[in-house]
């Protein structure tokens, strides 16, 4: 089937199978590998992208569910080969260490920032709750988005 | 010494193109014609295989290759990524005619997508004759047992030693305890499965794109497994998405280049998560009894330990774990008289092996749980009975493993007492009554340990600075970056030794085409060992500039020196020339012409100890058994801090992983059957950012004299101290002992219950 949706700004006309999730999609037909695969069941969040705004778990989500609909994705957050507020919080505040979980969090945190401007500690920690890492023990990843989040 | 890079907090070298989704991790590297691999696991924990049928599962079309036991080459290695001789037993196969674990690989597909693959693995027919399953040691080394492995009784290893006479030490002393102690098994959880492409390229040679620690030793063992020389073989390492110790080891790369070698195509064998639980790797579990005796005063005498590790379905680093359990317990409370009595055990479960601490995790709980039971009855203060007892500044280790030239543990201890209000707290909190429903308490717990494996292994780096033209340069490393900074620290070194940027190196790291032998990521040893080599080969690249500005400038080498990428005379330190304009002016030189390309190795005999302590402080809800973490303190000697916030990094990282161990994490098998019930990242409970306790991290910043620039271990000992420091402080709160990790809310309440109950 033949779905139409906006990717990281670009108007894309994609043939998908029906049963294909947007994790396989954005991956494999787009080459957009900045999306992660830690769990393909829900658990991890590396996957996450933007939907409309809304961080999901793409390992979750029909293709077929984004047609007409504009994705968000790691790849589509710098402008004009600038880093994001965020992107660069994470570099400055030791927020990577690994880097596999860091595409999903940042998108987390960016759909997070727009909800929430300034957040609190504790709205960071509901809003980033479905991130796993297992490499930072979170902290950096707080001072990250605390630290995009004043500026 | 005044430096530039080396002590400061750099961004890391890879941060960008990690924020960015550039890094590529083995997943993200598609080729043309790629096929997908897949492996049908074993339904039962222990079986023979009778016949197995692949004529259904080949005749799908777009099946490549369908493989069991029979396609494979019938040569047992030792799937430990150690250097050679193998640190562990040989008893792996590709595939064999047996499966020893639920789980256990039984046959392997290559197909054109993954579900072709996947459909594929239903149509393969097994028929399996079953055998007992051994879940528990205990079973495993009954009388008559079924063996797992032939001609061992199921033992996988075992050891003894001792020094003084035990036994008088016990009879000499006023006070005698023995405990037993028990650990989970608990798994890496690394976001990124094991994973790995192999190719043939236009050589035919085998090219392995994998999710490793050690691809040198990946090779070597992939070269015995295949009976290929290791010039057929190339590996690349890219960015890995954690290892944890997970990948200290060779796991599905020798299957997954059969596929390709059968084939001849690009194959991606990728574990799913649920797979990565049971066929990739784990913590043992270990059964830890400890016999103590002290004087009254609360010296100790005489100690001895009796270790049982559940290595499960096959060796992995199997024993060589419990050989470092035993070379960490002699040294960090030193007594005349100890014995140690060690054993690894097959069983049907999943596969034991490296994890962040190898041992110490296990060693510590059981040891620190002790000495706070032992303080306790002595009604001493436990971190007076620490200091009483541990490793002084200059004490030699008993067993001789270890060398202790850079002493900080009684000022981590200091530290933490000072940060955490331990007094104080020690005493507002036991008067603060026993009737509350909530109760508070402060404990703590220390440790020592390793910065490489020397003398359990040959201890070995390497690294090669080619300068380019215009005076950047590439550095080539053997050592593996896996979310630990590896590349940053080592790229700080040449930037620091060279001078030039940090913006001017490129690190490639690792492609056993191009890079220097390194026994890879494990112990802590990257820094220490890695960073000496390229410290040695930034020197001599240096002393090759200087001495070619020397030509240029007639004069002799020892009148310039470097300073902040200038060359400068060494007397007025006059700027004479930049390190790069120099570079330039040697490789476009009519008269003399030359390159500068430095390769150092570095092999240590020694194995210096890092030490530190965590204290915590926690509410016990007694009505629900939850224990809720107020603070954490970790700190740390480490020797000198080369890179402050990646060093802070990793204190985060393992505190959070130590306290999974102590509070929530354990994989769950079913004694009957050996299934696991928990393979997935929902019912194993890793912490999320809503668990996360505040945590103050501090160094003490001692100067190891073999250190490149004086440090020594820290990837590893984060994760050490902070489960029994949790129990302590429990213990501390309820005044009841557990002396079984995790303290889950069940397990405290049930304890607590009987402990009202009686």
């Amino acid at each position: 089937m033949k779905i139409e949706c906006t990717v990281n700004g670009q108007r894309e006309i994609i043939e998908i199978e029906p049963g294909e999730t947007l994790l396989e999609m954005l991956r494999n037909r787009l080459g957009l590998t900045g999306v992660k695969k830690g769990c393909e069941v829900g658990e991890c969040g590396a996957c996450t992208v933007l939907v409309e705004d809304e961080p999901v778990d793409s390992c979750l989500y029909l293709a077929a569910r984004v047609d007409g609909k504009e994705i968000l994705t790691i790849e589509g957050l710098s402008q004009g080969g600038k880093l994001s507020k965020l992107q660069q919080a994470f570099i400055d505040e030791g927020a990577v260490q690994c880097g596999f979980c860091t595409p999903g969090f940042i998108l987390s945190a960016h759909a997070l920032l727009k909800r929430h401007p300034q957040p609190t500690e504790e709205e960071i920690k509901q809003g980033l709750a479905g991130n796993l890492c297992r490499c930072t023990g979170y902290q950096n990843i707080i001072r990250a988005v605390q630290k995009a989040s004043n500026e | 010494m005044k430096h530039q890079y080396v002590g400061k907090t750099v961004p890391r070298v890879d941060a960008v193109s990690k924020v960015t989704g550039k890094a590529r991790f083995v997943a993200d590297f598609q080729m043309p014609g790629m096929l997908y691999g897949k492996v049908l696991r074993s339904p039962v924990a222990h079986a023979r295989i009778k016949r197995i049928d692949t004529g259904k599962a080949k005749a799908l079309p777009g099946v490549k290759a369908v493989i069991t036991w029979e396609d494979v080459p019938r040569i047992p290695y030792c799937t430990a990524g150690h250097p050679y001789p193998d640190s562990s037993r040989r008893d792996t196969y590709i595939l064999d005619n047996k499966v020893r674990f639920m789980g256990d690989a039984v046959a392997a597909v290559a197909a054109e997508t993954r579900e072709i693959a996947e459909d594929a693995l239903k149509l393969i027919e097994v028929e399996y004759e079953e055998l007992p399953v051994l879940v528990s040691p205990e079973e495993a080394l009954a009388e008559g047992a079924v063996e797992i492995h032939e001609g061992t009784k199921n033992i996988c290893g075992q050891h003894q030693f001792a020094q003084g006479d035990v036994e008088a030490g016990f009879a000499a002393s006023d006070y005698v305890l023995e405990e037993e102690f028990r650990t989970p098994i608990i798994t890496h959880c690394s976001l990124e499965t094991h994973v790995s492409l192999t190719y043939l390229d236009e050589n035919d040679r085998l090219v392995v794109i994998t999710s490793t620690q050690v691809p040198f030793n990946l090779r070597r063992i992939m070269s015995q497994a295949l009976e290929m020389n290791m010039k057929q073989i190339r590996v690349i390492k890219p960015h890995v998405g954690g290892g944890f110790g997970g990948k200290a080891e060779v796991v599905q790369e020798p299957l997954n280049a059969v596929l390709t070698l059968k084939t001849g195509k690009p194959v991606l064998l990728e574990y799913t998560r649920e797979e990565e639980m049971v066929a990739g790797r784990t913590r043992h579990s270990t059964v830890i009894k400890l016999k103590t005796g002290v004087t009254k005063e609360g010296r100790m005498l005489a100690q001895s330990m009796k270790i049982i590790s559940n290595t499960g379905a096959y060796a992995g680093h199997g024993h060589a774990v419990v050989y470092s359990i035993g070379s960490h317990f002699a040294v960090h409370y030193p007594v005349p008289h100890f014995s140690f009595e060690g054993i690894s055990v097959y069983t049907n479960i999943p596969v034991a092996s490296a994890m962040r601490s190898y041992g110490a995790s296990q060693l510590n709980f059981a040891m620190e749980s002790h000495m706070d039971n032992l303080a306790r009855k002595l009604n001493m203060d436990p971190l007076e009975f620490r200091r009483l007892n541990a490793i002084k500044e200059g004490e030699k280790d008993p067993m001789g493993y270890f060398v202790n030239n850079s002493y900080g543990l009684a000022e981590c201890l200091a530290k933490g007492e000072e940060l955490s209000n331990w007094k104080t707290k020690r005493e507002t909190f036991a008067a603060a009554g026993a009737n509350q429903k909530r109760k508070k308490g402060i404990g703590m717990a220390c440790y020592c340990y390793e910065t490489t494996a020397y003398c359990g292994a040959e201890e070995m780096s390497a690294a090669i600075i080619r300068m380019n033209e215009d005076g950047t340069a590439v550095l080539y490393l053997g050592s593996a970056e896996i979310g630990q900074g590896n590349d940053t620290v080592m790229a700080q070194i040449v930037a620091e030794e060279v001078g030039i940027g940090l913006e001017d190196i490129h690190v490639i790291g690792v492609d056993t085409d191009v890079c220097p032998y390194d026994i890879g990521a494990y112990a802590s040893r990257q820094l220490y060992m890695c960073g000496m080599a390229v410290k040695k080969a930034a020197v001599k690249c240096r002393e090759m500039i200087v001495d070619f500005a020397a030509q240029l400038f007639d004069t002799i080498p020892a009148n310039l020196e470097v300073r902040q990428g200038w060359i400068c005379d060494k007397l007025s330190g006059n700027r004479l020339i930049t390190v790069k304009e120099t570079v330039w002016k040697a490789h476009y030189n009519m008269d003399r012409p030359r390159t500068f390309v430095a390769e150092a190795y570095h092999g240590a005999k020694c194995n210096p100890l890092s030490y530190g302590a965590v204290f915590a402080e926690v509410e016990v809800d007694t009505g629900t058994g939850k224990v809720d973490i107020i603070k954490l303190w970790s700190i740390h000697d480490c020797g000198k801090v080369v890179n402050p916030q990646l060093a802070e990094g990793q204190v985060h990282g393992g505190v959070l992983m130590g306290m999974g161990f102590g509070l929530s994490e354990q994989l769950l098998i079913d004694p009957q059957t050996g299934r696991t019930y928990n393979n997935n990242l929902l019912d194993y409970k890793m912490a999320t950012m809503m668990d996360i306790p505040e945590l103050e991290v501090a160094f003490v910043e001692t100067s190891e004299p073999s250190g490149a620039y004086g440090n020594k271990s820290l990837g590893e000992p984060p994760c050490i101290s902070v489960a029994p420091a949790i129990r302590n402080a429990v213990l501390n709160a309820t005044g009841v002992e557990f002396n079984e990790a995790p303290l889950t809310p069940e397990r405290v309440l049930l304890k607590l219950k009987k402990a009202v109950n009686g």
